[in-house]
């Protein structure tokens, strides 16, 4: 999948690789709010009241 | 069966194989190949959800802890020395265990002292609480926002501070984040908590362990005398309940003050 989203991109490969990374940080960056939306909600709150 | 007639239906047989491999072959695997890679990416994510909640949560909070104290030590100036006047807050709900009360503080004859304290910004340094019983140890912060929880342990804003007068509400993670309250359940009647904030160190005796659900909101009420409030996840690994740990204040700097006015007006 990754190989078939780097080909689908336009441009030269260093153009294609910083786009690459930049999605890679993007999706980083939802999976953490992801962890922490389900961290905080099923796993431990902080143990506030209210 | 002739040998003639088994060479015949061997051979129509492997004629037809590679037409059945075509028909069923990539139908299979690709089934088998999805599910292994969804599975592979649900690992994946499952332990990086591991890592991030047990690894990455405490490994900053426990760094945010040496920060912390190095910040306290320099908050000098929220604490000054005033005349004690006791708000008007209702008793307290809490019934405190037969065999704890009466706590033998003794009043002075004069005027006692107080040290008043103002609350520090939205996620500075409050104080330092140590509960020895549950192996407690930590700095906590000003606001129990998802943010100033980061470092594990925080004041709730609009509740009196650790050594005021009012009821201190001090929630804490029991599982991510350094975990401060890990172990807040070993906790039994009697026991002893200290915080040290600006105004001193104020030493309270734990009266009341329940459980609550995180809507229960009136355990963080004001009440008359000096109370602390304990808050934090139950059972362990879980958000659906609160252990709340009620303690009173039995020591400290502002306690002649509070406690006797208290006494005057008769609880605590």
């Amino acid at each position: 999948m990754i190989r078939r989203i780097y080909q689908s991109l336009p441009g030269p490969s260093p153009v294609r690789i910083l786009a690459m990374t930049l999605i890679a940080l993007l999706l980083l960056a939802v999976l953490l709010v992801f962890y922490e939306w389900l961290g905080t909600t099923l796993l431990d709150s902080g143990g506030s009241i209210g | 069966m002739s040998g003639v007639r088994m060479e015949e239906r061997v051979s129509t047989i492997r004629a037809e194989l590679p037409r059945i491999a075509i028909r069923r072959g990539p139908a299979a695997s690709t089934v088998v190949y999805v599910m292994a890679r969804t599975v592979v990416v649900a690992g994946v994510v499952v332990a990086g959800f591991l890592a991030y909640q047990f690894g990455v949560t405490s490994f900053f909070a426990t760094r945010a802890q040496a920060d912390l104290g190095a910040r306290l030590a320099a908050d000098t100036g929220r604490a000054v020395v005033v005349p004690f006047t006791a708000p008007e807050f209702p008793a307290s709900p809490i019934v405190v265990p037969v065999d704890l009360a009466p706590f033998a503080i003794e009043l002075p004859g004069s005027a006692p002292t107080f040290v008043a304290e103002t609350p520090p910004a939205l996620g500075e340094p409050v104080g330092r609480i140590t509960i020895t019983t549950a192996g407690v140890d930590w700095f906590f912060v000003e606001g129990v926002d998802r943010d100033s929880l980061r470092s594990g342990a925080g004041h709730m804003s609009g509740t009196a501070l650790p050594g005021q007068p009012g009821n201190a509400v001090i929630s804490g993670h029991r599982t991510t984040h350094g975990a401060p309250f890990l172990h807040l359940d070993r906790v039994a009647a009697g026991d002893m908590i200290t915080v040290a904030t600006a105004s001193g160190v104020h030493a309270y005796q734990v009266v009341d362990i329940r459980l609550v659900a995180p809507d229960e909101t009136w355990v963080t009420g004001q009440w008359e005398g000096a109370w602390l409030t304990l808050t934090t996840c139950n059972p362990v690994f879980s958000a659906r309940e609160r252990l709340v740990v009620v303690a009173r204040l039995v020591a400290g700097p502002n306690a002649a003050a509070i406690l006797g006015a208290a006494r005057s007006g008769g609880s605590a």
